[in-house]
């Protein structure tokens, strides 16, 4: 129970004053989420003293109601019952542990993960947003261009959203609040206001630079051609770019988020997702299930509408967040 | 929407085509695949064990006294409790002498979108004069957004540069009586229904303003959090209904199935695509038929009465006897076809359009867009007489659309030829040509 242990240590260990920080905002955020899914397993355990059927069905609920996706649920509890039956485990205490181990594995693997942003080491580093609407694409923009200039950074935002009523007002004001160079245009053309920002941004030396585009559903053909177009002239302009591309999820969303994961990475190069609104009392648990199936990391989570809420994510703190009460 | 349930269920009630009666062993399969079919539409996991033990229930109750054939039965079964589990009744909006509606929600669900579109449906349908109010104070450029909203539609939008949201709604409310509007839509900030601030705000509006009607916006994409939502909303406000929004997508809209179970609200409006017209009115046996695969004929009806021009069609039909038609004429048809909205929605609509495949279809409307350059770089006097058009206004319409002159050309060709073929049908020696 490795996994386990290192959550426990870091519970204990945790003497960092930032990484504490850090920690009471995930616990704060995620105690709606917290209280109900512990208390939900810890009740579990003390209802089933003997691991039974109604155990796991009641079990399967408690996941299946985090929104952790259904074939990544049913492929989980099939896992489990395998381990229960080989290794003939009996008592419910010892299954808890096991849950938290297995749920570790379905996001970790094998692979080292990392949050940190892949910098451009030759010129402005170019971070595209893209997602359905209303997730929170330009809020999240907002938030990140705030973190970035508090380190130091030259940062433009580029009104890429040509088409929704008052995006281009609603990035301006954030400009205005963070005083960051906005560039926007007349034209309907996203295309053409990106362009003319990655301009502006190579000549004046901007060392990140926030594109903000509309949000589209993922099985609307043209505005997905669209975006491919975007991308091809971001990438024209400046190769390697778009540097990271983020796809920002809505932490209410249901099984669609893997349908979202996958078409936006068919289009573009995804290189991370923007969990939003995760201080609510949903749980999010389908990026999860992005990435066991499409295999996209969670870059970021919002926790608040405050300009600092939001914070790298890290599945330990994710998971301790989670099971904090169990420990 | 709801495609891949009505493909689950299909296959799923495709197996009992084999059984010769329905039994508890042969009926646990195809349960089991209902249930998934439900979960992984996002409904919610309480109303998916309560509705397959109902169907199990029933189906195995009944087969004993039933003529029809297993498979007829299961479908039967199934329906009923689909319609069920929507509710039978249709809800209207409130359409009172004088009306106030109050959108609520979460962030990002399209409250704002949704009242534009709402504005626009009742001056269509109900002959009111809408107005809207502007109270969420708190999102960078919400005002401007409605405001734009407003502009575009031609509708009055009140808004205050004051905090409070409360005060912002009673005025709104004293001008709109004051300057003859009928129809008052309050846009409300976004906010989490645990945010006890933001939701006491909305108390206290409800309790000052006493609207008609407090409608919950759903994004259709939601998953089982919807219930938390839905009660935290709930649990404060005297709800009269919801809208689903964004079930033009590819999300399998399972909150519908969920909301009136749970909470007994009706749901009034689903959204349908990013255009103002884009809204139409909850009905059950249609949301049913969909479900299970057998088509809306209906909306699709509903709809093209809504958005064609009678009186032109009517004229474009005398020309086309007469043999009158030009390309004037063919490019208004080209208009009325585009208000339709996206053709791939159409499509959807009609009955079996899974089962061919053409659920998924994708048109591109650009070749549509094409066609519509091209005429309209052309002179009226071109457009009424193709035949005068000859190589140089050839090459000046492909250089003014933006196409080649081969386009052009083919846009000609083509028209001919939908010309003579009318002429055929005309004199009654109509071949088809396939």
């Amino acid at each position: 129970m490795g996994i386990f242990n290192k959550l426990k240590n870091m519970f204990i260990d945790n003497t960092k004053k930032e990484n504490t920080e850090i920690t009471n905002k995930y616990d704060k955020g995620l105690e709606k989420t917290r209280i109900e899914f512990t208390s939900k397993l810890g009740k579990l355990s003390k209802k089933y003293k003997e691991v039974t059927e109604e155990y796991f069905d009641e079990l399967e609920e408690i996941l299946i109601m985090a929104d952790i996706g259904v074939n990544t649920v049913m492929e989980f509890m099939d896992r489990l019952k395998k381990r229960v039956k080989t290794e003939n485990i009996k008592d419910t205490e010892m299954l808890k542990e096991i849950i938290v181990d297995e749920l570790f594995i379905i996001y970790v693997e094998d692979e080292i993960l990392t949050t940190k942003i892949n910098y451009n080491n030759n010129g402005p580093t170019i971070i595209l947003f893209v997602g359905v609407n209303g997730v929170g694409k330009t809020t999240s923009i907002a938030k990140l261009a705030y973190k970035l200039k508090k380190e130091g950074k030259k940062v433009m935002l580029i009104a890429g959203d040509t088409f929704r009523a008052g995006a281009i007002e609603q990035l301006e004001e954030w400009g205005i609040k963070l005083e960051c160079t906005v560039v926007k245009s007349n034209s309907k053309d996203p295309s053409a206001v990106i362009y003319d920002g990655l301009e502006k941004a190579k000549t004046e030396n901007f060392d990140v630079v926030l594109i903000d585009t509309a949000g589209r559903l993922q099985n609307k053909i043209n505005l997905m051609k669209e975006l491919e177009k975007i991308n091809k002239v971001i990438g024209k302009f400046i190769p390697n770019a778009p540097h990271e591309t983020l796809l920002v999820i809505d932490a209410t969303t249901g099984q669609n988020g893997i349908s979202q994961a996958k078409s936006f990475k068919e289009i573009t190069n995804i290189t991370g997702i923007i969990l939003t609104k995760l201080d609510g009392t949903a749980k999010g648990g389908i990026v999860l299930a992005i990435k066991e199936k499409v295999n996209i990391p969670v870059k970021y989570v919002g926790l608040g509408e405050k300009m600092e809420d939001l914070i790298p994510f890290d599945i330990e703190k994710y998971i301790y967040g989670l099971f904090k009460d169990m420990i | 929407m709801f495609e891949n349930i009505s493909e689950r269920l299909e296959s799923a009630i495709h197996k009992i085509k084999g059984y010769g009666r329905i039994t508890e062993e042969n009926i646990s399969e195809i349960l089991r695949e209902v249930r998934l079919a439900l979960l992984e539409s996002d409904v919610n996991y309480k109303v998916v064990k309560e509705f397959t033990n109902n169907v199990k229930e029933k189906a195995l109750g009944t087969i004993v006294d039933s003529n029809l054939k297993p498979r007829e039965m299961f479908l039967k079964i199934l329906k009923d409790e689909l319609i069920e589990l929507l509710g039978k009744d249709s809800a209207y909006l409130s359409n009172e002498k004088f009306n106030v509606a109050m959108l609520v929600g979460l962030q990002g669900s399209g409250k704002t979108t949704h009242i534009g579109k709402l504005g626009n449906w009742v001056r269509k349908k109900y002959k009111k004069k809408p107005m809207f109010i502007a109270c969420d104070i708190y999102r960078p450029a919400a005002i401007e957004q409605l405001k734009q909203i407003g502009k575009q539609l031609n509708i009055f939008v009140y808004a205050e540069d004051s905090k409070d949201a409360v005060k912002i709604a009673e005025n709104g409310i004293k001008y709109a009586k004051e300057n003859g509007y009928d129809y008052v839509f309050i846009d409300t900030a976004g906010r989490l229904h645990i945010d006890e601030n933001l939701m006491n705000e909305l108390k206290s509006m409800n309790e000052v303003i006493k609207p008609n009607e407090i409608l919950l916006v759903i994004d259709g994409m939601i998953g089982q959090d919807a219930i938390n939502v839905i009660e935290g909303f709930n649990n404060l406000l005297p709800l009269t209904g919801t809208i689903l929004t964004k079930m033009d997508g590819d999300t399998k809209g399972g909150v519908a199935l969920s909301v009136r179970h749970l909470t007994n609200i009706p749901i009034k409006f689903v959204g349908t695509s990013e255009k103002m017209d884009g809204i139409t009115e909850f009905d059950t046996n249609r949301m049913v038929g969909r479900i299970l695969g057998e088509g809306d004929i209906q909306s699709l009806i509903e709809h093209a009465e809504d958005v064609m021009d009678e009186k032109l069609a009517k004229e474009t039909a005398k020309k086309l006897n007469n043999g009158k038609f030009d390309l004037e004429d063919f490019l208004n048809q080209l208009n009325q076809i585009k208000r339709l909205g996206p053709l791939e929605n159409i499509i959807k609509l009609l009955p079996g359009a899974s089962k061919l495949g053409l659920n998924n279809i994708n048109i591109d409307s650009k070749q549509l867009s094409h066609i519509e350059a091209i005429i309209q770089s052309m002179t009226i006097k071109e457009r009424k007489n193709p035949e005068i058009i000859k190589a140089s206004r050839k090459l000046r319409i492909a250089k003014g659309s933006g196409t080649q002159v081969q386009d052009v050309n083919r846009l000609l060709n083509q028209f001919e030829t939908m010309k003579k073929m009318m002429k055929q049908f005309k004199n009654g020696n109509m071949k088809l040509p396939f």
